[in-house]
């Protein structure tokens, strides 16, 4: 029967990020925004929070997706959501290699990673449905790989080759010039020339693995996503209680009142399928996919709203950098967009039946 | 954490879907055509009294009375300790609107009159009321809070109640009253002076025949025709002493009257799912009309666009049943969930009725007429549900005074705030 609640361990796991988020993130987000996040990211190894949902064998904590929503949620929400993508970075193309390719290499690969002994990073660039930018040809030209890391050890990518799309994996290429981005600051994008790779998958387009991956960098955007509305929500309350126009605090203005009762009910909406999106995907529930699918969609619905309705209370000093809330308008757009368009999921739902 | 039904629950919603399939369908679709409700005397009534299903039969584990058809389900659903009965009560009211909100609202029983009995009532008001509705007649309970001057702003009722001896003598107009005119007993809210604001609110049990009570109008509505909906009338009506819910020392506290607005606390989960229960219905008529008019997967910009609509529509529907049944299961854990169960009332209604809307149009220049009554009946039935039970803008005010509160802030801004 539904149970929302969290057990002891889940339990325990959120407050330790809470803590974490609320010392190390909330007060210096924008220096993560200029200096970027590697010395985070060492403390968020040290806390154990780097392979939650990876099974001991490959030195994770063998819990699941579900975990991982809540760490990632709990830091963007009570931290920052750009720079909690930052620093979980290298768990897209970590999802690919063990969901795609079960290879001793790459299974090496993961471990190293999930220690620190890797600075692993995905392509932006051909993570399409069921094809590939024009960038990730490989029988073409592969010169401008986008990937969201300055100094990487090893880029995994997906290209395709006469026509087949395969997960590659390259630890020699050369850095080329630094684009210009509009949100997540805190992860510079450049551009990177490929000079060898090798093959460590194919054959996966379509497949349930393929969707698992799929599923995997959802849940993890959708967490950000919702910890960043939930946050752009709270603080545009507490703006509001302050603030005072025509003689009263803001927020006891129905006009604004009722856009922060709407930002917090949709973000606690998002939330909830968050949480039990990640729960269908950890049961191998059927119709998972479909779960996930609907969760990555309605993050953009409710996240694109929420974020720009906070901008909005706060009215000019939303648009200034005085305040977070227009980082978190901007890092919002960057990060459900981070691997593709949510957009091309829409027409794949398989099971068109709701209820319990 | 677990987001899915037992095998028990399973078992009962099955059951309660084919009732909602075979009898309340297409009663439904009759009344709706003849634009009347169901006369109390139509034997489906006898029937589903029968089956001991009714509305306000069960209310949550409250410690209070247990009704012979609530007996009747814990002993279904075996000895766990806790038989969620709230979040049970939601998914019921979805499945059951998805048959017919009309039909369901016409339910012998209790019906709203039920939660405040259950919060406010003493031990023999309880049995008086309760026991009334045992039996093979079917017999009806109502609740009469809004009045032509007050609805939203209920600290503005005007219906008084001026104490006489052992009597309260009440006078006053009600509107709105679902099964007002068939109801054994009514639920009255009056005040003992209207300075007073909530202070002065008092619930009567006030019975069926009690000189001075009349009923003074049905009302003709947009839809849910199969429900009464009834205007009363209170002139010099003699209510004993003994029929004050709760009597009098339960007034004493500031308490009182918030007890009786906690029963919102259980209704507007519920109230949303049957919102989602209807959206349900006109979206599945809709989806299998396209399916088999082979436009599902056919290859078409209209048929592109159909498909990506109703996958739209199934995951709006989803969510907004998550934030329903979130909201009933704190209620069935026993925690506070007022802005949870008014989260989920301004939340579910619009949702409804966007996806019953856009299937009307999707259908096209049929979809209003006889040919997809459903779904136009549907589109008629569904407005309501974001004015009822507290409009979507009476929600919104009560999530901001709870999010103002969390914050340490007054819920309500004076110049002396």
């Amino acid at each position: 029967m539904f149970d929302f609640s969290l057990n002891e361990q889940q339990d325990l796991l959120v407050k330790t990020v809470e803590e974490f988020a609320r010392k190390e993130i909330r007060e210096k987000i924008r220096d993560f925004e200029e200096k970027g996040v590697d010395e985070l990211r060492k403390k968020v190894f040290e806390i154990g929070l780097s392979g939650v949902e990876f099974p001991e064998e490959f030195g994770g904590a063998g819990m699941g997706m579900l975990e991982r929503a809540l760490v990632l949620k709990t830091m963007a929400e009570k931290g920052d959501g750009g720079t909690t993508y930052s620093v979980f970075s290298f768990l897209p193309p970590l999802y690919a290699l063990y969901e795609l390719s079960d290879t001793e290499k790459t299974k090496e690969i993961i471990k190293k990673a999930l220690q620190g002994k890797e600075r692993i990073a995905l392509a932006k660039s051909g993570i399409y449905q069921d094809s590939v930018t024009t960038r990730a040809k490989i029988d073409k030209n592969l010169t401008t790989l986008v990937v969201e890391e300055e100094n990487p050890s090893i880029i995994v990518f997906f290209g395709e080759e006469n026509g087949k799309i395969s997960l590659y994996i390259s630890r020699k290429f050369k850095r080329g010039k630094k684009l210009f981005r509009s949100g997540v600051f805190s992860s510079p994008a450049y551009e990177f020339n490929i000079e060898e790779y090798d093959k460590v998958a194919e054959n996966f387009v379509r497949t349930e693995k393929w969707a698992r991956f799929i599923a995997r960098v959802h849940i993890m955007l959708s967490a950000i996503c919702a910890g960043i509305a939930k946050c752009a929500s709270d603080y545009a309350l507490e703006y509001a209680l302050e603030r005072v126009a025509f003689g009263r605090p803001i927020a006891y203005h129905q006009a604004i009142s009722f856009m922060l009762a709407d930002m917090d009910t949709t973000s606690d909406a998002l939330e909830i399928l968050l949480l039990k999106s990640a729960w269908d995907f950890d049961k191998s529930k059927e119709y998972w996919q479909d779960s996930t699918t609907e969760l990555i969609l309605e993050s953009l619905d409710i996240g694109k709203k929420v974020t720009s309705d906070a901008v909005q209370v706060l009215g000019g000093h939303g648009y200034i950098k005085d305040h977070p809330v227009e980082k978190w308008m901007r890092d919002f757009e960057d990060i459900i967009n981070a691997f593709g368009s949510p957009i091309r999921f829409e027409g794949t739902i398989k099971n068109l039946q709701t209820g319990f | 954490m677990e987001f899915e039904l037992s095998e028990n629950h399973r078992q009962i919603l099955e059951l309660l879907k084919w009732l909602a399939k075979e009898k309340l369908r297409p009663l439904g679709l009759e009344y709706d055509k003849k634009e009347e409700p169901i006369p109390p005397d139509h034997p489906f009534f006898k029937e589903i009294k029968a089956m001991g299903i009714g509305i306000g039969v069960m209310g949550g584990d409250d410690g209070g009375e247990k009704t012979e058809a609530e007996s009747r389900l814990k002993s279904m659903l075996g000895d766990k300790q806790n038989p969620m009965l709230a979040t049970l009560s939601i998914l019921a009211a979805e499945i059951l609107a998805w048959g017919d909100q009309g039909v369901f609202m016409s339910f012998p029983g209790p019906g709203l009159a039920s939660p405040p009995i259950r919060i406010m009532a003493t031990p023999e008001q309880k049995k008086i009321f309760y026991d009334s509705f045992k039996g093979d007649e079917p017999k009806w309970g109502a609740f009469a809070l809004t009045e032509p001057g007050a609805g939203s702003d209920v600290a503005r009722i005007r219906t008084t109640a001026r104490k006489e001896g052992k009597y309260y003598i009440l006078n006053g107009e009600k509107m709105y009253i679902t099964n007002g005119a068939r109801a054994e007993w009514v639920v009255v809210f009056a005040t003992v002076d209207p300075k007073l604001g909530r202070a002065g609110h008092r619930a009567f049990l006030v019975r069926k025949g009690t000189p001075g009570f009349k009923v003074s109008r049905i009302e003709k509505k947009m839809g849910l025709h199969a429900s009464e909906t009834a205007g009363l009338l209170f002139e010099d009506c003699k209510v004993e002493e003994e029929f004050l819910l709760g009597g009098e020392e339960y007034y004493k506290s500031k308490e009182g009257f918030k007890g009786a607005m906690e029963t919102f606390n259980m209704t507007r989960p519920a109230v949303a799912a049957m919102a989602i229960g209807i959206a349900r219905a006109a979206y599945e008529y809709t989806r299998d009309y396209f399916a088999e008019n082979y436009m599902l997967n056919a290859v078409s910009p209209f048929a592109s666009r159909v498909r990506a609509e109703l996958e739209r529509m199934k995951r709006k529907l989803d969510i907004a049943r998550l934030v329903c049944v979130r909201a009933a299961y704190l209620m069935d854990m026993k925690k506070p969930n007022a802005k949870e169960a008014s989260q989920a009332k301004a939340f579910a209604p619009p949702i409804a009725l966007d996806v019953v809307s856009k299937c009307v149009e999707l259908l096209g220049e049929e979809g209003t007429l006889e040919y997809h009554h459903i779904v136009n009946k549907a589109y008629r039935d569904i407005k309501i549900f974001d004015i009822f039970e507290g409009t979507g803008q009476a929600q919104r005010i009560v999530i901001s005074k709870r999010l103002f509160a969390s914050k340490g802030k007054p819920t309500e801004w004076t110049e002396t705030t």
